[in-house]
């Protein structure tokens, strides 16, 4: 075979294909890329057995075929060489590259991609997303996901077909939640709900631009097809608890904070804080806040916010000041909302102008290990 | 400064006891362990009297052997509730002596005693001390090991057993330890002993003689730390009354090695179970999460899992080193020792975050009634009591 295409465009393709592949599977298959050729274009596959991603390229071939090699030798050599076309050429488990400028042979190992597992990109209905407003919805609740949690749908985000063509995304990690919700045309077409594992959604995002992309889910799957990409997902198992009760409804108080001033104090005060909890003492009291921090190797900070309260009753709560910071940053109004129901329960702030957007965080408690 | 440690060692402890309880068992053959049914009992010897050891008892050998070898001997079920009454007076002792005392077992202790030779002499006097007080307060013999590491502390106690005092001078570890064998060491058992045997180490100074680094060519990390206690390196320190523990492990070393991932896991659930009810003994919990592998070539592996939120619950335990085997084990790979490690300890009140969805959660309160309720099942009835899921032949 020989083949002619554009050394940026196979870059590309080859460096998503390959960041799925864990590289962990000893002397298998699937640790390689797969590449389909067709006379006019590249399918450049890879799977984790999870996310199967697939790129399609334009190239010129003198005939068909299916091979694989390792994918990150390949995009190392491509990574170097200068941009144009290239030109392989396939013969005998080698694949051999040329550069139109540069003289010079590269011969990778490649292996007959016959013994590849088949994967069924399939068939779906899909509905129309805009990607910059997915990539939104994806930004708020991301960080509030589990990374290895025991529980595995918190490994994921949770999304859910609303009321009113609306579609609601949801990530947790159990101590704390991040809820954003949007209007988005015919998503009542799509499954009622599912758990999206977060290697999926990371990939997701990275191809996320600009333009629509479509998307669709069944029962176990889910498919996003961006640009020239792919991407069949498995879901993740079991039921996601259900979000909406842990959102609190009935508050003592309720505060409105400048922003940036908020996310200010609370980085400096967080430099005396410390792993895992990251505890800061709130105390609201007569439009003032007061954020504290106190670790006995370190020492201790304090800093005043002004703030505008409804209620004139002191309340101190301990929280994670990560988890506020993570919050605050996907807050992009100039002051936001946080809504107060009790010392040991729940705190949730949200934007001042609306309510599709809702971090929930758990205070710290002070428990007995006997 | 050099440390003083003294290591003491009760001779032949229960059947000490015994014997000085009982003046009609003196100068007899005693042997302490299960009942030895005529020849035909199934368990092993606990202690021999030195009368017994002349005959070949040992401990921990077969009591249907012990019979065999002497028959005359008494053997005796033995009265643990004495033995810690006794016990307890020598732990006394020993404190009065030094502030920090890790005892070991009933019958012996590390002691610490480098800052007390201003008021008890030498480490050589403070020992002999120590010995007289255990004698005039008991009537029973002892034996001193005097170094300043632990390790050679505890080899020197045993080497001019009973009655014995043994000191090893501070910067002489090499030589005090060249010509013993290697079985003295920490961890060399019978079958590393026969690995080590096979290698051309029978010596210690056959180790020591070596350069480190070969060590650990040979066995891996493992042999590096071999290297170390051969050569007398041994930083650990004594732990007193007051230290607070900073991990809880159980490890078993299979009689034979084993390459089903099934036989492994079972013992590893065993492990879990054990490490849940320690944990919950000491009224702690823990964060991080360890699995160790070693494999028939002495290398090993730890894998770690760090969770949010400390735990001693027996499935989460259990789930993390099951996903971790999944991910270390190699098919066909043979595997001498597991073990479970908990660290990152939480004692008393600790900060922590509560779950959002903790209501909707039964499962999790289910199982930590159920943890709970076999942990005073096994506090009340012992260690026998088990979860279903080891109602297996458990091959230790």
């Amino acid at each position: 075979m020989l083949i002619k295409l554009e050394k940026s465009s196979l870059l590309r393709a080859v460096l998503i294909a390959d960041s799925v592949i864990q590289g962990k599977a000893v002397n298998s298959i699937i640790d390689n890329c797969l590449i389909k050729v067709f006379s006019d274009c590249l399918e450049i596959i890879s799977t984790d057995k999870d996310i199967s991603i697939k790129t399609n390229i334009p190239s010129e071939s003198d005939s068909e075929g299916i091979i694989t090699c390792d994918g990150k030798k390949l995009a190392q050599i491509l990574k170097e060489l200068p941009d144009g076309i290239i030109t392989i050429k396939t013969d005998n488990n080698l694949m051999v590259l040329k550069s139109s400028t540069v003289k010079g042979d590269y011969k990778l190992i490649t292996t007959d991609g016959e013994d590849f597992p088949e994967i069924e990109f399939g068939n779906f209905d899909l509905i129309q997303i805009n990607q910059s407003q997915f990539k939104k919805m994806i930004k708020k609740v991301l960080y509030a996901a589990a990374h290895d949690s025991v529980k595995p749908v918190f490994n994921g985000v949770y999304i859910q077909a609303g009321k009113n063509s609306t579609l609601n995304m949801v990530a947790s990690d159990s101590r704390r939640l991040s809820f954003t919700s949007e209007h988005i045309d015919m998503v009542e077409q799509i499954v009622n709900n599912a758990v999206i594992p977060l290697k999926t959604i990371n990939e997701v995002y990275k191809l996320l631009d600009a333009g629509v992309f479509n998307f669709a889910l069944n029962e176990k799957q889910c498919c996003f097809k961006i640009g020239n990409t792919t991407i069949i997902s498995r879901l993740i198992d079991g039921n996601f608890p259900d979000f909406e009760k842990v959102i609190p409804k009935d508050f003592i108080d309720t505060i409105i904070i400048d922003t940036k001033k908020f996310i200010n104090s609370l980085r400096r005060v967080m430099i005396f804080t410390k792993e895992p909890t990251y505890k800061i003492i709130m105390t609201f009291k007569n439009d003032v806040l007061k954020i504290e921090a106190r670790t006995p190797e370190y020492g201790e900070a304090s800093e005043e916010i002004a703030i505008e309260s409804s209620s004139s009753q002191e309340i101190m709560i301990g929280i994670n000041g990560q988890y506020l910071m993570d919050s605050a940053k996907e807050i992009d109004t100039i002051s936001f909302r946080m809504n107060i129901t009790g010392a040991m329960s729940p705190v949730t702030m949200m934007p001042d102008d609306t309510e599709d957007s809702i971090a929930v965080i758990m205070p710290i408690q002070i428990r007995s290990a006997e | 400064m050099k440390r003083v440690i003294i290591h003491i060692d009760m001779d032949a402890f229960f059947a000490a006891v015994e014997q000085n309880d009982h003046p009609e068992y003196r100068q007899k053959p005693i042997v302490i362990g299960s009942d030895p049914e005529k020849g035909k009992g199934r368990g092993v010897v606990s202690t021999a009297s030195y009368e017994a050891r002349k005959f070949g008892i040992r401990s921990a050998m077969p009591i249907s052997e012990a019979y065999l070898r002497c028959p005359n001997a008494v053997f005796l079920r033995g009265n643990m509730k004495r033995y810690k009454a006794v016990s307890d007076q020598i732990m006394a002792i020993f404190r009065s002596y030094s502030p920090l005392v890790e005892p070991i077992s009933l019958d012996e202790a590390f002691l610490d005693c480098s800052g007390c030779q201003q008021i008890f002499g030498s480490p050589k006097e403070i020992a002999q001390k120590i010995k007289d007080h255990i004698f005039q307060q008991t009537g029973l013999t002892s034996s001193a090991g005097i170094s300043s590491v632990k390790s050679v502390a505890k080899i020197a106690s045993d080497m001019q057993k009973p009655d014995g005092l043994t000191i090893c001078p501070a910067g002489n570890e090499i030589n005090f330890l060249k010509d013993l064998s290697i079985s003295r060491l920490w961890g060399v058992g019978k079958k590393s002993f026969a690995t080590l045997s096979g290698l051309g180490l029978n010596r210690i100074g056959d180790i020591s003689s070596r350069k480190r680094h070969d060590m650990e060519l040979i066995l891996g990390k493992s042999g590096g730390e071999l290297w170390d206690l051969a050569c007398g390196i041994d930083n650990r320190p004594v732990y007193g009354e007051n230290w607070q523990r900073k991990s809880i492990s159980e490890e078993i070393t299979f009689r034979e090695d084993k390459k089903s991932f099934d036989e492994i896991i079972l013992t590893l659930k065993y492990l879990c179970d054990n490490i849940s009810y320690l944990m919950s003994c000491e009224g702690c919990k823990a964060r991080t999460v360890s699995l160790k592998l070693r494999f028939d070539n002495f290398e090993t592996i730890t894998r770690s899992k760090t969770l949010d939120e400390c735990t001693r619950a027996y499935n989460i335990i259990f789930s993390i080193i099951k996903e971790m085997l999944e991910r270390a084990f190699i098919i066909g790979r043979k595997i001498r020792l597991v073990g479970v490690s908990m660290s990152n300890l939480e004692f008393g009140v600790y900060e922590t975050q509560p779950e959002l969805f903790s209501g909707q959660d039964t499962e999790t309160i289910q199982e930590a009634v159920l943890d709970s309720v076999i942990n005073d099942l096994k506090t009340k009835y012992g260690k026998k009591i088990k979860r279903a899921t080891l109602l297996h032949n458990l091959e230790r």
